[in-house]
């Protein structure tokens, strides 16, 4: 697949996610579409590659938010790589992709909780239960749909 | 234990190699995240980006009302400030405090500005709105919409801005009850609801009291409705009472915001 294509459709996601995504935000939980992005890089590209779109991704993200710069590019080059240890090989296995996809997709929201919500006053288990993980679940839904249309890395030939 | 290494390294040193520089370059940003470079550069990737977005933003229906809602809301909201302003000054003259100078406090003017983005990186409650520097807006405004207080301006570009919510862990802002007139700080613990701080166990608050700014922070104009008192519990052994705060404003539905300046500021245009 074209490099640009790629970059276009990274972008497009990260935009949805700000914009129209953040609408639909109910007490805190709502899906991250640049997790799925970056998983679906991982399991096409490798790894490294994972590492490399989830730091660049992150960063733009980073640009867009009040939060700390550097927590999406740390966030989401992790999660790149996670996938991408976890899946065996150029996405065949939508299995794998699937559990890589719920590994990241924690990884990443539970990094997020750790950084805003007020863990010293409220504890772990309320963010991580009432938001990090149902919007883990919402992410992996969204990204078990897309493993299965044209789009998905599945059919993707790089 | 075997079978975790061999997954882990199964790929080889590469990935390893790429992650460490990764998250070095992550924590490096992390540490100098402040200085005005990095600050500079943020703001212009954030203008980009805007470029992108704004179709994006837009496809929610009534553009061609946007104008005419921001003027609206604007008209709207000086009034909600004067109104709030003239109650807070009946009051104090009940109790003949006379030395409030209530012409320098009225001394402000509102920026409109539309939302382009929100809540980009989960968790990080912000917004990322069209008006910037050009336009008069420096770091560390307030920023309201017409129910009340939104939150203040962390990161300024010519033509976009980064506005802090105040519901975030980040961000407190100094209130007054409105009949008690005890003072406090507003906190947020990751709910739907606010909690002011500071409040002792001696005053006399009641539920469903308004909650103003009281100026005391230096940031946020006194006088701005924050909310009203949803729950008040009193824990044994404090001397502070735990007072749930229900915002004004209602945060997932933020449109068009208000940016307060100061009327003497002047307007830099780079």
């Amino acid at each position: 697949m074209n490099r640009f294509l790629i970059i276009l459709a990274g972008l497009v996601l990260l935009i949805v996610q700000s914009t129209l995504l953040s609408r639909f935000n109910l007490f805190g939980i709502k899906p991250d579409l640049v997790v799925l992005f970056v998983v679906g890089r991982s399991l096409a590209e490798g790894p490294s590659a994972g590492v490399v779109w989830g730091f660049a991704f992150g960063l733009l993200l980073d640009a867009m938010s009040s939060g700390l710069l550097g927590l999406g590019a740390l966030t989401y080059s992790l999660a790149g790589f996670l996938a991408g240890q976890i899946a065996p090989s150029r996405g065949q296995s939508r299995l794998s992709y699937l559990m890589a996809l719920a590994l990241a997709a924690l990884l990443s929201f539970g990094i997020f909780m750790y950084f805003s919500e007020p863990i010293e006053d409220i504890g772990w288990l309320t963010p991580l239960l009432l938001r990090a993980l149902p919007s883990a679940i919402l992410t992996w839904i969204l990204g078990l749909i897309w493993a299965f249309t044209p789009f998905s890395v599945f059919n993707i030939d790089d | 234990m075997a079978g975790i290494s061999s997954i882990l390294l199964g790929k080889g040193l590469k990935p390893w190699i790429f992650l460490s520089v990764a998250v070095s370059l992550s924590l490096l940003l992390m540490a100098v995240g402040g200085n005005q470079t990095t600050e500079s550069a943020r703001s212009r990737t954030a203008e980009i980006l805007a470029i992108l977005a704004n179709p994006f933003g837009s496809l929610s229906g009534y553009l061609h009302l946007r104008g005419e809602n921001e003027r609206l809301r604007a008209a709207n909201s000086q009034l909600m400030l004067k109104a709030s302003r003239a109650d807070e000054a009946f009051k104090e003259n009940e109790r003949l405090r006379r030395l409030l100078d209530f012409e320098e406090q009225s001394d402000l003017r509102l920026i409109a500005a539309g939302v382009i983005a929100r809540d980009p990186l989960p968790g990080v409650r912000s917004l990322l709105i069209n008006v910037g520097r050009i336009l008069g807006v420096e770091k560390h405004m307030a920023v309201i919409n017409d129910r009340g207080l939104v939150g203040k301006v962390v990161r300024v570009g010519p033509r976009t801005s980064v506005v802090q919510l105040l519901m975030d862990r980040n961000l407190g802002a100094a209130v007054r009850l409105e009949n008690s007139r005890a003072d406090g700080i507003t906190t947020w613990e990751g709910s739907t609801f606010l909690l002011i701080e500071g409040i002792p166990v001696s005053a006399n608050v009641k539920l469903g009291e308004q909650v103003l700014t009281s100026g005391l922070d230096g940031i946020f104009p006194e006088g701005i409705p924050v909310g009203e008192v949803l729950r008040i519990d009193r824990l044994p052994q404090s001397l502070f009472l735990r007072i749930e705060l229900k915002p004004a404003v209602d945060f997932a539905g933020l449109e068009e915001i208000l940016i307060v300046r100061q009327k003497n500021t002047p307007i830099v245009i780079p």
